[in-house]
């Protein structure tokens, strides 16, 4: 439509330039002519060019099978079901009849994969019994994380220690730092980070950063973000002296991001959008 | 019819016709004009009356008589009737578009394929290969298998996409007549496989096989 109406627009304008041309309308028309076939060319190849959207789409089941033998597993197939794993659209019926000895007929398979992720962490909850004032240091939490694509994972309302016995008191607060590594030389070695600045330290796991060849053991490689990445969290407590006996808590965020999401993804709840038609055959970058 | 000059117009103009018939087409039984065909060879037999002047596929019959200059049809002669090879095919799709949330190994039907022939027929795969990514051509695996009938996936045949391109459907005459069979597509989202879109553009060729191979049966004769 957008060629089209550049089309009609240019057309206009060499109308009006002919009007005004002290050389006779001959000479125009034939470049008036020329122009208009030329932009009739340019917008044929560009609508060649210009995916065939599709039309009379509709739902097929889906059957699921097994991942190595390829064996359906049983049941019915799914159809139009909204929290099925994978759904499939057909479309373009194609049909013909004569003579012509052959035929043509292009086909397309096309998948659009959403982003997933598999995740876990050992805890989310450290409990500190501390007697005397000093440094501590603590491997508390193992964290996983696997998808197939980038994940952000975004680090809010961290702090120290604060006291829940005098909250508004001039108690002094307990610092706290983080780190990972295997080990706690490891953690050592990658800095620990202040509570506070963990805040503005989000981490961005990037998929193509993953990837490897020719593993132990042969194989053809894979990403080892697709397969798990595994972390020990440290942290590590400053007690000083002039912090009061009472109880201390800071209660913060972890927020994990699939940066590459597909749109027809439900963000809130990782469904389906309704109604997923709508995306048949919609460019996604 | 007196007068001499009228008789003269006459006779001109029959001499006409009659030159005009001769040269260019025939009348047949039922007073249709029809041509000969433009490109017939020389030493293929001629004298070809159209029945109905019109390309359709089902109705158009080419009566022939052997000669070797054009003739027209009269009853009571030599006549052999041959039928131009033609198809009617259909795809209840051509495009297949899946959405998948996790990974898995998910099969569907893709579509029906019908077929009508009153030629033997050869569907030919090509150019059918694992989706690829379309940013980074990252591939994900898929698998074709022809049906008749399957009502789930265990009763496919599964192969390769690379190897489906060599599972031509060649069908006789008799089976061209009504065949009807299912196309269905397996694709296999490991855990390897990336976010993203993967596509894959393939043909598939309905194929008249010729066995009068008249000249003028070519890819390009259209409706």
């Amino acid at each position: 439509m957008k060629k089209i109406l550049l089309f009609t627009a240019v057309d206009r304008t060499k109308t009006h330039h002919i009007r005004r041309s002290p050389e006779g309308g001959s000479t125009m028309k034939k470049v008036l002519l020329f122009t208009m076939v030329g932009l009739f060319v340019m917008a044929v190849s560009g609508l060649a060019q210009t995916p065939v959207p599709p039309v009379g789409i509709y739902e097929v089941e889906v059957f699921d099978c097994d991942s190595v033998t390829g064996l359906y597993l049983g049941g019915p197939g799914h159809l139009g079901q909204g929290d099925w794993l994978a759904r499939c659209f057909a479309s373009n019926e194609a049909k013909g009849n004569c003579n012509k000895k052959n035929w043509l007929i292009p086909v397309t398979v096309h998948a659009s994969v959403a982003q997933w992720i598999d995740f876990s962490m050992s805890g989310t909850r450290w409990d500190w019994f501390v007697r005397k004032p000093g440094y501590y240091a603590a491997n508390c939490i193992t964290a996983k994380v696997a998808s197939n694509g980038n994940v952000a994972i975004d680090y809010s309302g961290f702090d120290s220690l604060r006291s829940l016995t005098y909250p508004t008191g001039p108690n002094t607060p307990i610092g706290i730092d983080y780190s990972f590594g295997g080990s706690i030389t490891e953690a050592v070695a990658n800095g620990w980070v202040p509570a506070p600045l963990l805040n503005n330290d989000d981490d961005l796991l990037v998929e193509n950063d993953y990837w490897y060849t020719n593993p132990v053991g042969g194989g053809t490689g894979g990403n080892r973000l697709h397969e798990s990445l595994t972390w020990k969290l440290f942290n590590r407590i400053h007690v000083v002296r002039c912090n009061t006996a009472c109880e201390y808590q800071n209660v913060a965020l972890i927020t994990l991001v699939e940066a590459g999401q597909k749109p027809w993804i439900e963000p809130e709840l990782g469904g389906y959008k309704q109604p997923l038609i709508d995306w048949v055959g919609v460019p996604i970058p | 019819m007196s007068h001499p000059s009228l008789r003269s117009i006459c006779i001109t103009g029959a001499v006409a016709v009659v030159l005009i018939l001769t040269s260019n087409g025939l009348v047949t039984a039922d007073g249709i004009r029809a041509l000969a065909p433009k490109n017939a060879p020389r030493s293929a037999p001629r004298g070809i009356a159209d029945k109905s002047g019109n390309q359709g596929m089902t109705r158009e019959a080419i009566i022939v008589r052997k000669g070797d200059e054009p003739m027209g049809v009269s009853l009571g002669m030599p006549q052999q009737v041959r039928e131009r090879p033609w198809v009617e095919w259909s795809i209840s799709s051509t495009a297949l578009t899946y959405a998948v949330r996790t990974p898995g190994r998910y099969a569907s039907r893709w579509g029906a394929i019908g077929i009508r022939s009153n030629s033997a027929v050869i569907l030919d795969f090509d150019h059918f290969g694992d989706l690829k990514q379309t940013t980074d051509g990252r591939s994900m695996e898929m698998e074709l298998g022809v049906a008749e009938g399957a009502t789930n996936p265990n009763q496919v045949n599964f192969c390769s996409a690379g190897k489906f391109n060599e599972q031509d459907i060649h069908l006789t005459k008799a089976q061209a007549g009504a065949f009807q069979c299912d196309l269905w597509c397996r694709v296999n989202v490991t855990r390897a496989v990336g976010a993203g879109d993967y596509e894959r553009k393939a043909t598939i060729t309905v194929a008249l096989v010729n066995g009068y191979d008249w000249t003028e049966l070519t890819d390009e004769t259209s409706k």
